[in-house]
Parts: structure tokens; C-alpha cells; sequence
């Protein structure tokens, strides 16, 4: 692992991020960083790369070329350039995957378990932490969120608002550095979207390091530090959330704002 | 171990007497008269199942966690395997292994002669293998069918291929699987009886036994009733897991891809 000397202070550094799908592609080359207790923005139109992105950056998607490196440390990935790069260290990876957590579009709890279950597996399984002290943590999380009275539910039982927060405290359950949310409001009824979206103003006031793919611009507004307008797979704009939103310097920013808003 | 073999073997016969005796009334003299020959083929057809089921499982395990897995070495053998033992009869996979190999003797098999010349091992083996087969591209089936955000969401907390299989994946896939997994445990019953073909006393073959002295056609129905009584128990047993293992809402619970 080496260290990333461009990375400055940035506690997350994306640099120079390609995707491209059976030719199509996707991001043309993203670099942006995010320091500790600050909260990101990921804005755009369906298509524009942002989940694409945030997939990238815990290698659920592998970027066929730039570098990835959360506090300093580089994700392990072969070089760039070949026609199939890969994951060089699967422990390295493992290791990242669990100090970066992910929070879904469709939540993807685990469907065979509670939900106790579910907060508690990640920090069982993956930090081998002792059962009765998951157990303990698990209750604490969800008490958190709202779901003291749901621990021992199915998620086929709750509504999709519940899902999301019990999804929230079982990424909150790993102590990531980082946590990633890829449209967490997007698969909901919108009159669930509040509930959720309490949850994470909780966590941003808290200094919690966000990377936040959404749609609601609200919240982008109100939470970020910084906002990142995608466009066609390329950056179009960023900079802190009263530039974006009130005076966008691009057409296209501005054409995609005046249609979410 | 030979306690147990004893044991068994005393109870086995004790069953099957006392099973005969509280038939005897109400059925026709033909039936009592070739009654414990019918119980001791219908527990040879028990035993085959019932240790094939179990080992097949087992291989199964083995080779579809082959198959799914990307490396090739790994899963182009599976294929093979599979492809083979689902692509020909399990008549045929039962002659070539016995008569077949049987015919290499003592001289050509060496110390594996004692086991090719049983048509009980043999038939136990083929079984196996060829419900093995059946099995994994069952177990296939579940795994894949699984919604990829469930895996997704294991990988994203840092799992291992191994935990995330054995936490996330094989528990649910065994769910979806499970009725289909039943199908397959009926239809190797029904299979078991071609072991009859190799020499084997299983229920076919003792019931071919008693007509060949009788000539009475009654004798296959009477067979026929016992391969559907164990139909019966075994429906019963899958049921019985079934319930066991279920989950509240499994079915429904569908996360759907992500984009």
C-alpha cells in the first residue's frame, strides 16, 4: 500500500475514474475528493454515472483506469491500461470494502435473516466481533433508527422506509470511515422519504464522511459541503451547495436543475 | 459399528414381521404369503435411497460450488460432469459400471474387484453420481436466481467468497431449491428400481422375483402400492423440512437489481 501524495488532506481521493461498459462509456474521467466529517453530493440525470461512480469506489464496479485511496491508502488495483484489470489483494479489498459502508437503492437486507440478524452479521462474520457484544450493538443501531420495537422482524415485513433505516444501522454496525448512500430514497413511497432522510441529516450533523448519490436536492442543499453536478460522465460542475444551486455556472447544470426542482 | 448394523438389521425384520402379521387379515392370501419377500426389497429401496440422497447431496455441494465458480478449472470440469451424468441413462450409466467394468474381474480392478462385483455398491454409486448431478444443477438454479444485491450487499461489508456462500448465499438458495430438490428425491426413488436390472433385491426386483413364481399380474400392483407408500413418506419428510426451514415471507421478499 502506498501512500497517495496528490491525496493532500482529502480522506477519500477519487483520481482520473474510466468505466465503460461493452463500449459504452460511462465515466470519462472523475476526480474528486472529500475530507473527514464532510458530506458530498453526488447530482445528475438518470445515465450521468453517479451510482456508477459510487460502486466504483468500493470496487463493486472495477474502474478500468484511475485510483481510488481512502485516508492515504491506495485500493489495490492492477494497473491501469490492461483489458481486464482486477483486484491485485482480496484481503486489502475486503479490508476497504468494510471501512467504506454502502447503503442501496433497494436496501438488499439480507432476506433470510432478522433484522437484528442483519446488523449483526457484517461485524460477526467480517471484525469478528463477539456475538453477545454484536447483539448488544445491533439493538443500541436500531434503537437509533427508529426500530427498537422491529428487532426480530423479516424485512418482508416492514415498509420500505424501515428497511432503509434497519439498512442504514447495519452499514453504521461495520464503524466504517466512510459511508456511501446510492440513491437511498429513490425505491421509496414518498411519504417514507422524510423518515429516511432524518436518519442521515442525524448522521451529517454528527461528522460522519458522506458520499450521498440522490436525488433530493433538499437535502443535498442543506447537508453537503459539497456538491458534485454530473454530466454525461465527465464532472460538470461542483463546488459548496449555495453556488450550485443558486447561481450554477453551466447550461447544463442549470437545465437539470430547473427540472428536479 | 457392528452393534448398530446388528440393531438395525433386528429391527428391520422386526418391522417387517410385524407389519405382515397386521396385514394378513385384510389382504389376499398371495399378498401374506410374499409379504416379507415385498419388505425386504421395499427396505433395500429405503436404504439406496436414503444413503444416495444424502451422499448425492453432499457431491452436489462440492460440484456446484465448482460450477459457479469463475475459475475454470474449476467450473468447466462441473459442466462436464454434470453434462455427462444428466446426458445419458441412468440404465446405461448403470450397465457400464457393472457389467461394463465388472467384466475387467478380479485381474483388472485389483483391490476395487470386491466392490464392482456387488450390484448393491454398484447401483449405490451410480445412484449417487447421477442424482449428484441432478442435485447441483438444482442448487444452481437457487443460487442464481437469487436477486445480486444480496450478494452485493455481503460484499460491500468486506465478506469472504466462502462466508458470503455459506451465510448468504446457500441459505437461501436451499429455500428456493427446496421444492424442486423434493421432485428430484421422488424421481430417484422411482430411478432406484433399475437397480433391480443389476442383480439388485430392491422392491423391483423382489417383486419380479414373486411373479416369476405365480405368474400373478396382481404381484406389480401390489409393488406398485408399496413405491407409493413410500412416495407418501417421503413427501411427508421434504414437507417436514420445508416447514422447518421456512421463513416468514421468504418468498416474497424480492430486492430487485441494481441498475
Amino acid at each position: 500500500m502506498t501512500t497517495n501524495g496528490t491525496a493532500g488532506q482529502d480522506y477519500l481521493s477519487v483520481t482520473d475514474i474510466h468505466k465503460d461498459f461493452g463500449g459504452l462509456e460511462v465515466l470519462k474521467g472523475i476526480t474528486f475528493g472529500a475530507r473527514q466529517h464532510e458530506v458530498v453530493s453526488l447530482i445528475g440525470a438518470s445515465g450521468s454515472g453517479k451510482s456508477t461512480l459510487l460502486r466504483c469506489i468500493n470496487l463493486l464496479e472495477i474502474p478500468d483506469r484511475g485510483e481510488i485511496a481512502v485516508d492515504g491508502k491506495k485500493l489495490p488495483l492492477s494497473p491501469s491500461g490492461r483489458s481486464h484489470r482486477h483486484i491485485t489483494n482480496q484481503r486489502d479489498v475486503r479490508l476497504f470494502r468494510a471501512s467504506l459502508a454502502m447503503v442501496f437503492q433497494n436496501f438488499n437486507l439480507w432476506a433470510h435473516m432478522t433484522i437484528r440478524q442483519n446488523v449483526m452479521e457484517g461485524p460477526v462474520q467480517v471484525l469478528k466481533v463477539p456475538k453477545a457484544e454484536a447483539a448488544e450493538q445491533a439493538e443500541a443501531l436500531l434503537a437509533r433508527v427508529g426500530l427498537s420495537d422491529k428487532l426480530d422482524a423479516y424485512p418482508a415485513h416492514l415498509s420500505g422506509g424501515q428497511q432503509q433505516r434497519a439498512a442504514i444501522a447495519r452499514a453504521l454496525a461495520m464503524q466504517p470511515k466512510i459511508l456511501l448512500f446510492d440513491e437511498p430514497t429513490s425505491a421509496l413511497d414518498p411519504e417514507l422519504v422524510g423518515e429516511v432522510l432524518a436518519v442521515m441529516r442525524d448522521l451529517a450533523t454528527e461528522g460522519r464522511t458522506m458520499v450521498v448519490v440522490t436525488h433530493e436536492m433538499g437535502f443535498a442543499r442543506e447537508v453537503s459541503e459539497n456538491v458534485i453536478f454530473l454530466h454525461q460522465g465527465r464532472i460538470g460542475e461542483q463546488g459548496p451547495p449555495e453556488q450550485i444551486f443558486q447561481s450554477p455556472k453551466t447550461d447544463a447544470c442549470r437545465k437539470f436543475l430547473a427540472s428536479v426542482l | 459399528m457392528f452393534d448398530l448394523v446388528q440393531t438395525y438389521l433386528n429391527l428391520k425384520i422386526a418391522a417387517s414381521d410385524s407389519i405382515c402379521s397386521a396385514l394378513s387379515p385384510i389382504s389376499p392370501e398371495l399378498f401374506v404369503n410374499a409379504c416379507p419377500r415385498f419388505f425386504d426389497g421395499f427396505f433395500v429401496t429405503i436404504e439406496l435411497l436414503l444413503l444416495s440422497s444424502v451422499l448425492g447431496f453432499l457431491i452436489a455441494l462440492a460440484v456446484v460450488l465448482a460450477r459457479v465458480s469463475p475459475n475454470r478449472f474449476l467450473s468447466i470440469p462441473a459442466h462436464a460432469y454434470i453434462y455427462v451424468f444428466r446426458g445419458t441413462p441412468l440404465l446405461v450409466q448403470l450397465w457400464v459400471l457393472y457389467y461394463g467394468l465388472g467384466s475387467m474381474g478380479a485381474e483388472g480392478l485389483g483391490p476395487l474387484w470386491p466392490f464392482f462385483k456387488e450390484g448393491w455398491w454398484v447401483g449405490l454409486l451410480t445412484l449417487t453420481l447421477n442424482t449428484a448431478a441432478y442435485v447441483a444443477e438444482i442448487l444452481r438454479g437457487g443460487i442464481e436466481n437469487l436477486p445480486h444485491g444480496q450478494v452485493e450487499a455481503a460484499q460491500a461489508c468486506g465478506m469472504t467468497w466462502s462466508q458470503r456462500m455459506r451465510r448468504i448465499i446457500f441459505p437461501q438458495a436451499i429455500r428456493i431449491a427446496w421444492p424442486a430438490y423434493g421432485n428430484e428425491v421422488i424421481l430417484l426413488m422411482k430411478a432406484s428400481a433399475l437397480v433391480s436390472t443389476i442383480t439388485v433385491m430392491d422392491l423391483m426386483g423382489q417383486t419380479r422375483t414373486i411373479f416369476s413364481r405365480s405368474y400373478d399380474l396382481s404381484i406389480f400392483l401390489y409393488g406398485a402400492i408399496l413405491y407409493l407408500v413410500l412416495a407418501g413418506l417421503l413427501t411427508l419428510g421434504l414437507r417436514l423440512v420445508e416447514a422447518r426451514m421456512a421463513i416468514p415471507s421468504f418468498t416474497q421478499a424480492k430486492s430487485s437489481r441494481q441498475p
